[in-house]
């Protein structure tokens, strides 16, 4: 088992570094010169040599890519074109925004999805379980965008219980900066929850046709138990599923967070990618594809350790 | 059976039956047993005669949508007819147990064996996690494991089917019930274990002080370790005698062609295992009259026309056949 | 999929043959086909069915509410919302064939090759399509426009290249069994080249995956398309597309949500059919693996 951690960490590494490369490539060859974009339409040729010897964009590109990639191990990422604040701190504020908005989405995605799942499993056939297959069903047919707007519609424009926008200020109370996740935390569990459902239905509802649950119950252990016992069995299926899930959060926060002008990363991305704004923008993607590998290598760990035949005999 | 023995299983007419109301199936159609203390009763038959169905329906583990009645079913004095499931499952692994075909399939495979001993432990006995330990510890002696406390510590994939099996045993009996069906015990075991495990149940047997349903399609088993057969054919009895008797003097044509087939495997020169042509009918569908007429080569229009009962031809010996009756 | 006939021999008819994929398709894929099929002719006959030009603007009539002139109202420059999403199906469904028709194609060309040789090309391969898979498809689309600008074609480009490792994958598995395979061993006996083998002997058996895979891709792909253009990086206005209008009615919610709501029903409604369709011809072509489940 720790072989396998070892060789799942040398991968995650080898990945991260090509992303680094992918990421600078992309910057690199994107339109629009950083000199031009720093002065401005009216800079003259020699301004903008100038310039550019000051970026240090005359280097070579292996030269530069060493820099930058230098640079970004000590979390120097540059300054915003658009705000002249440090990347590093943008990112980090937009960030615990994005945390906070993922980890409300996860905790209510988890909550509705786990006892629709379970629910589903052990009513396979009956009515619930058909009703709760049709919601999934929807859950997952609805695009995060439209999911969004739509609850806009009923809870901020038509309710009017919930903001339709942003963050807050700061300073505001837990509670009203509650208020604000609420919808953007819901547009995400939804589909999340969903996801869960449909998995632990068929999880858990094939675990509990297996020979081990009948001889549990021949042994007279209360349903509550055998049950626990065979949801043991469908959980680790289900955590890589879910550890998906988790990653795709982050895509799905792109468009959340646009849709609802949430200030974390995804509002950030598309924003830096608007305006150009090159910083910005590699430090997000560099983030986006570190969170999304974390996540993935977590996952794959995470089964390791829950999987008992994995962890005794290894991958 | 002898004079004087207590009984642990008195059932009557059990029944099995599936689907909904209206288009009820019949799979077990009135089977009757009584098994005493210390006694072993075998229900014997081909794949698909419903005699696993009879072990499940004993404990009320037959599967979803099915239905299960009887005039009678006495555990240990205990009448588990009218019982709700949650009464019904403490009984199970208490009063009734039941062994498995396949032991490398009956433990969770993600929980430590000696987790799931603690679970049964603590559940069926009432002793604390601790004193679980140490009797888990005692009933994995008795059943011939040792190292007890190493395995205690493994997952079920790490240990050989007849490890297991010998694990399943130890878990069913702990309560020490009063009957315990044994399904198939050593279907799934190199036959080098089948007689390992099955003195390890007869053994058990006389120290527990159970009695015992063995399913087996194995004959030879049979007549080794049961004390009365019950030859099962399309979900009834077809014949049941002492089995000294009912190897000796067989008299239903199923129960005859059952014994060649084992005969013939037996005696040296033969190679080829000629069974009985034809194969058994479904359960929900065993046709007119005798359900084994249509393979009988003794079968007379009579036999497509009534459903012949179970009759006395000797002490301890019933046999439904239309020609036994002559 | 019509080189691939079965035999159905009745006990008691002759012999039919049928294709194999519309045989005992469920009720579901029926309605799914259905829906897909008239979401198609909808989008084909836009044209000839609206009296409206989709940019016709008439800032007199705007953000109306459904009347028999305008059936599912105006939007905020006044224009039809009907002939809108009729014309904005167009690119959805363009972009989103087109991007799992390139996915589909470029996974053959990677997928083919690694499974079939393994080893170093294997490698390579694998290599390259984590690279892939290391980021969300969405940040992927971000960076190709980044790259290429905005545009229906980068659309095209950002899902496709999105759903080419699953392709790629399905494949590469396919392809590693069947270079196993007698008559591919025989093949090679005979003195055949690689290529050969590989387009004559290994492809079939990746046909009937691949058809059942295009069908899982098709909702997302068009899930994906909408929500590119929600972000504004698709078409360019004033085209229409269905994410771009809800986008763009999202600023006069407070006013109507016609223009909004019917977008996002057809999304859905199209969803739902492919998924249907998807469904159904997973459950007939390969009952036993679960792709889409998993």
């Amino acid at each position: 088992m720790w072989r396998f951690a070892l060789v799942r960490t040398g991968q995650l590494l080898v990945t991260l570094f090509l992303a680094s490369v992918a990421v600078f490539l992309v910057i690199e060859h994107a339109p629009g010169d950083p000199a031009q974009v720093q002065l401005g339409l009216s800079a003259t040729p020699a301004e903008i040599a100038v310039e550019r010897r000051k970026l240090g964009l005359d280097a070579s590109v292996m030269h530069r890519y060493v820099v930058w990639l230098g640079q970004a191990l000590h979390l120097d990422l540059g300054r915003s074109f658009a705000t002249g604040l440090p990347v590093t701190r943008t990112i980090v504020t937009a960030f615990g925004y994005t945390l906070r908005l993922d980890v409300l989405a996860i905790v209510l995605g988890i909550a509705l999805g786990l006892p629709l799942g379970i629910a589903a499993a052990l009513r396979r056939g009956s009515r619930l379980d058909a009703g709760i297959s049709a919601f999934a069903a929807l859950g997952l047919s609805v695009p995060v965008f439209a999911m969004g707007t739509l609850l806009i519609l009923v809870f901020a424009v038509h309710f009017k219980v919930m903001p339709a926008a942003g963050a807050g200020v700061p300073g505001q109370s837990v509670l009203s900066s509650l208020r604000y996740l609420v919808l953007p935390a819901a547009t995400l569990a939804i589909p999340f929850a969903a996801v869960l459902a449909r998995y632990l239905r068929v999880e858990l509802g094939e675990a509990m046709e297996q020979p081990y649950v009948l001889t549990a119950r021949s042994l007279g252990l209360r349903r509550r138990t055998v049950v626990v016992n065979a949801w043991r069995n469908a959980m680790i299926p289900t955590i890589t599923v879910m550890g998906i899930q988790v990653g795709r959060l982050l895509a799905g926060a792109i468009i959340t967070e646009t849709v609802f002008s949430y200030p974390g990363i995804g509002y950030l991305t598309v924003q830096s990618i608007q305006s150009l704004d090159y910083p910005v923008v590699e430090g997000v993607l560099l983030l986006g594809a570190a969170v999304f590998l974390l996540v993935m290598f977590v996952v794959d760990v995470v089964i390791g350790f829950a999987s008992p035949r994995m962890r005794i005999e290894g991958a | 059976m002898a004079a004087g023995t207590e009984t642990v299983l008195d059932v009557e007419n059990l029944r099995v039956s599936s689907g909904a109301r209206g288009e009820r199936r019949v799979l077990v159609r009135g089977v009757s047993l009584t098994v005493g203390r210390r006694r072993t009763v075998a229900l014997v038959g081909e794949s698909g005669s419903g005699k696993t169905l009879t072990g499940l329906a004993l404990m009320g583990l037959t599967p979803a949508g099915t239905a299960v009645a009887a005039e009678r079913l006495l555990v240990g004095g205990v009448d588990l007819t009218r019982m709700s499931e949650p009464e019904f499952a403490r009984v199970r692994g208490r009063r009734i147990a039941m062994v498995f075909q396949n032991p490398m399939e009956a433990l969770n495979p993600v929980l430590r064996v000696g987790h799931q001993f603690s679970q049964v432990l603590t559940r069926n006995l009432g002793v604390s996690r601790s004193d679980a330990r140490d009797r888990a510890r005692e009933l994995l002696d008795s059943v011939g494991v040792s190292d007890a406390r190493r395995r205690l510590g493994q997952y079920p994939f790490e240990m050989s089917g007849g490890m297991l099996q010998r694990m399943m045993i130890a878990l069913a009996l702990a309560a020490e019930p009063d009957l315990l069906v044994a399904d198939e015990p050593t279907t799934a075991l190199d036959t080098t274990l089948q007689a390992q495990v099955m003195a390890l149940l007869a053994e058990r047997r006389e120290d527990v002080g159970m009695g015992m349903v063995l399913v087996s399609h194995d004959l030879g088993l049979v007549a080794e370790y049961a004390d009365e057969v019950n030859v099962m054919y399309a979900g009834r009895v077809v014949e049941r005698a002492p089995t000294r008797e009912m190897f000796a003097s067989p008299v239903h044509p199923y129960t005859l062609a059952l014994l060649r087939t084992v005969r013939e495997i037996a005696s040296p020169g033969t190679d080829r295992l000629s069974s009985i042509p034809g194969s058994p009918p479904p359960l929900d569908d065993p046709g007119s009259g005798c359900a084994f007429a249509p393979r009988c080569s003794f079968a007379t229009a009579e036999c497509t026309a009534v459903v012949p009962e179970l009759k006395g031809v000797a002490e301890g010996h019933d046999v439904a056949c239309v020609r036994s009756e002559r | 999929m019509s080189a691939v006939p079965v035999s159905v021999r009745d006990a008691t008819g002759p012999t039919v043959t049928v294709p194999r994929w519309w045989r005992g398709l469920s009720w579901r894929a029926l309605v799914g086909a259905g829906g897909v099929a008239a979401f198609l002719v909808a989008a084909v006959l836009a044209g000839a069915v609206s009296p409206y030009s989709p940019d016709a603007l008439a800032i007199g009539s705007r953000l109306e509410g459904p009347s028999a002139a305008h059936l599912l109202g105006t939007d905020q420059l006044g224009r039809d919302v009907l002939t809108r999403i009729l014309y904005g199906l167009r690119p959805s469904l363009e972009s989103g064939f087109a991007a799992i028709m390139m996915a589909a194609v470029v996974g053959v060309a990677l997928g083919l090759p690694s499974g079939y040789f393994g080893s170093l090309v294997d490698t390579v391969v694998t290599r390259v399509l984590d690279l892939l898979v290391a980021w969300p498809a969405v940040f992927l689309a971000l960076a190709i426009v980044l790259l290429l600008g905005t545009g229906e074609l980068q659309v095209i480009v950002a899902i496709g290249l999105a759903e080419v490792p699953v392709f790629s994958r399905l494949v590469r598995s396919i392809a590693m069994v069947a270079a196993r395979s007698d008559h591919v061993v025989a093949a090679r006996a005979a003195g055949a080249s690689s290529l050969r083998i590989m387009l004559r002997h290994v492809l079939p058996f990746v046909v009937t995956p691949l058809v059942v895979q295009f069908a899982i891709a098709a909702p997302q792909a068009l899930v994906a398309e909408a929500s590119l253009n929600y972000l504004g990086l698709g078409t360019h206005p004033p085209a229409p597309s269905l994410g771009a209008m809800v986008s763009e009615g999202q600023s006069f919610l407070a006013y109507a949500a016609g223009p909004i709501v019917f977008p996002i029903l057809v999304i859905v409604a199209l969803v739902v059919s492919l998924t249907l369709l998807a469904d159904g011809l997973q459950d007939r072509l390969d009952p036993r693996s679960r792709i889409g489940a998993r």
